[in-house]
């Protein structure tokens, strides 16, 4: 009895010491807060002469990437530490620095991401790949165009059949401009939704484990509960080959 | 005392039990997570003032270090104090039920007496 009481003094003590502390830190972040922001979550943009080729490579950073009205490549992020930039023999490369950070208390780190503005042109190479973070482009033109997540979802707007497009669990939206040729997908674990042009002479192979097929896109309706499709529509002139291990496959209008 | 009357009080004291155990619970949940916040923070934060590890937050450092220590210190105390909780509420449960108990004892007993 003595013990338990020993106990309850000692932890009502030690609790009160806490409770201080915690009003403290609470008076001190008010009365610094009066000044702006006080973390330090950094919130960076540079510019830079228009490259040829374009590499962006991210951990946990979502990566939007498209066109805009401007004679310089324009980047900006949020993120707990500043991105690494290298510009090398009309290359230039973006990266995210990924030393170990903790975030604590952060709703701000939930903002983190890089948005690059680039000027109109075509360019010989853009790569964007990020581990878990959601890679977004808009109507890119680039002779080698390269989107690769291990986790992190796609948005891909306006790209043709061209691009390479591979992830491993992340679900994959992909609007095409325009389909002249052939196009491997791979997306292991992830959902593939494609908004292919409309009247594409198309060959279409789907592999997967345990993944549906899904389509408004052809004249019959197609549903496939599981398992691999093949559909040859309106001559078969281009081919589209989807692989996944456990992700379904939307192909739609 | 009727019969009726013993039934109501029995019954919002029992109510009264359920709800001394779910404060109960509250109580031993929050000092779980505060100290192993706290556990996991202070550490933490110690570590990044002295440069091992980049802690990035919306918080200045020294509310952040204030904050963290704050929360294991009340994290440490709750816990020390969960054995005097628990042993209060299972105190004060088993006395709802053992005076609830006399209560439906006393109440048949004068029922059997006027009979």
């Amino acid at each position: 009895m003595k013990r338990i009481k020993r106990l309850k003094t000692a932890g009502i003590f030690i609790s009160a010491v806490g409770t201080l502390l915690l009003i403290a830190a609470v008076v001190m972040q008010l009365l610094r807060s009066r000044g702006g922001y006080t973390g330090n979550i950094v919130y960076g943009s540079e510019e830079f002469e228009t490259p040829r080729e374009l590499v962006v490579i991210t951990t946990s950073m979502p990566i939007t990437v498209g066109y805009g009205e401007t004679d310089k490549v324009e980047v900006s992020y949020t993120g707990s530490l500043p991105l690494i930039f290298s510009e090398k023999k009309g290359t230039l490369s973006i990266t995210q620095d990924d030393s170990f950070t903790l975030t604590l208390f952060s709703a701000e780190a939930a903002k983190q991401g890089v948005n690059i503005t680039l000027p109109h042109k075509m360019y010989e190479r853009i790569s964007l790949s990020s581990s878990s973070g959601s890679v977004e482009s808009d109507s890119l033109a680039a002779g080698t165009l390269e989107f690769s997540t291990k986790s992190g979802d796609m948005r891909l707007y306006g790209i043709d059949e061209r691009a390479s497009v591979r992830t491993e669990s992340g679900n994959i939206y992909a609007e095409f401009s325009s389909f002249s040729s052939d196009m491997n997908i791979n997306a292991g674990a992830g959902d593939v939704t494609l908004v292919l042009p409309e009247d594409l002479s198309l060959y279409l192979e789907f592999f997967t484990g345990s993944g549906r097929f899904t389509s408004d896109y052809f004249d019959e309706y197609y549903n496939a509960r599981y398992g691999d499709a093949a559909i040859i529509y309106n001559g078969a002139e281009n081919k589209l080959n989807v692989t996944t291990t456990s992700g379904d496959l939307i192909v739609t209008k | 005392m009727s019969k009726t009357k013993v039934f109501l009080r029995n019954t919002a004291e029992y109510a009264g039990g359920v709800m001394i155990f779910l404060l109960t619970a509250v109580y031993v949940f929050a000092a779980l997570g505060l100290f192993s916040l706290g556990l996991v923070t202070f550490p933490s934060v110690m570590l990044g003032r002295l440069g091992f590890l980049t802690v990035s937050s919306d918080l200045s450092q020294p509310a952040l270090v204030l904050g963290s220590a704050g929360v294991f210190l009340l994290g440490t105390g709750m816990c020390l104090c969960i054995i005097p909780v628990c042993s209060a509420m299972t105190g004060a449960v088993a006395n709802i039920i053992k005076r609830s108990d006399i209560r439906r004892k006393r109440i048949l007993y004068e029922e059997d007496k006027t009979a």
